[in-house]
């Protein structure tokens, strides 16, 4: 099980969390205005990055709050974890064939 | 009308430890057990959220309300008196009035709502939403342990300390470590109260220790 620090409780379980998907996608300005298309690649596509991800979690069972997680996908490695406003973590990004 | 046909909100209210039929099993002290679960009835609690960075003023408000510094500091409570005050989240507490008065909460939130006047803050009375269970006595870690991810050793869970976490598989509990006895009060939803309750006691079968029943005062 993962050891997720998250940045307002401190180092919990994986169990007390939920899983957001990818972080930083930037949702279009005027949903209203962009096709079909481009608004289904931003609800369902992600980068799926084998390696160091950025991803967002919520402390579901915690503090309830939304922060982002710094995570290497095939190792499981947690890089570190940010809240939502601030800039992520300087990291060696590593992505595997 | 005559006064036995008066109601009153206390002769209404139901415990949430009636369908367990805790009176018969109650006994004076540990007596030897490992870990003794308290029922605690009625206990009037109040979620405060606020912003303090957006709203300074709300900090000294409270303050002249309760007497309470607001703990910023997370996983961390305050406690004077009969009340006490727990950090939920960064904008979030759980004021806790330890008094079984039928109003005890709703008072609680009147004072708060008089003195945030103008302050962008939400107070709301959630005395019935909860329940609270004491838990004691030498064993209440090893036996909490079972129950919750948290890890319950001295050094990483200390009196004054308050985490919300995962109960069994299915519902968040906060739980306030108040002194090194060490005694506990968990707060669960109400309707989970049986749930949690038969869990601990499983645990406490786990554990191999036994679990007393204790009074609530």
């Amino acid at each position: 099980m993962l050891l997720i620090p998250c940045p307002y409780c401190g180092a919990r379980t994986e169990n007390e969390f939920a899983y957001g998907g990818e972080a930083h996608k930037v949702r279009p300005e005027h949903p209203e205005e962009v096709s079909d298309e481009a608004w289904a690649d931003y609800l369902f596509l992600q980068k799926n990055t084998n390696g160091t991800y950025y991803e967002r979690w919520v402390h579901a069972h915690g503090c309830r709050r939304w922060f982002n997680l710094v995570r290497d996908t095939l190792t499981n490695q947690v890089h570190g974890a940010y809240k939502i406003e601030e800039e992520p973590p300087k990291v060696d990004e590593t992505t595997y064939v | 009308m005559p006064d036995s046909m008066m109601t009153t909100a206390a002769s209404l209210r139901h415990s949430p430890f009636d369908p367990l039929h805790l009176a018969v099993r109650t006994q004076d002290g540990l007596q030897g057990a490992g870990i003794g679960l308290i029922p605690r009835d009625f206990r009037g609690l109040v979620t405060l959220r606020v912003d303090l960075d957006r709203e300074p003023t709300a900090r000294q408000a409270v303050t002249d309300a309760t007497g309470l510094d607001l703990p910023t500091a997370p996983n961390t409570a305050a406690s004077q008196d009969r009340l006490s005050v727990l950090w939920l989240g960064p904008d979030e507490w759980l004021f806790v009035v330890d008094d079984p008065a039928p109003d005890a909460g709703a008072d609680l939130q009147t004072k708060l709502t008089g003195l945030l006047e103008g302050v962008f803050a939400q107070v709301v009375d959630v005395s019935g939403a909860q329940a609270a269970i004491g838990v004691t006595g030498p064993d209440a870690r090893e036996v909490l342990e079972r129950a919750v991810p948290l890890d319950m050793h001295p050094r990483s869970f200390q009196p004054g300390q308050v985490k919300h976490t995962l109960f069994g598989r299915h519902t968040g509990v906060s739980l306030h470590l108040k002194d090194d006895q060490p005694t506990l009060d968990l707060y669960c939803r109400r309707s989970f109260t049986g749930y949690v309750w038969r869990y601990l006691e499983d645990c406490a079968k786990g554990a191999e220790t036994t679990l007393a029943v204790l009074a609530d005062r």
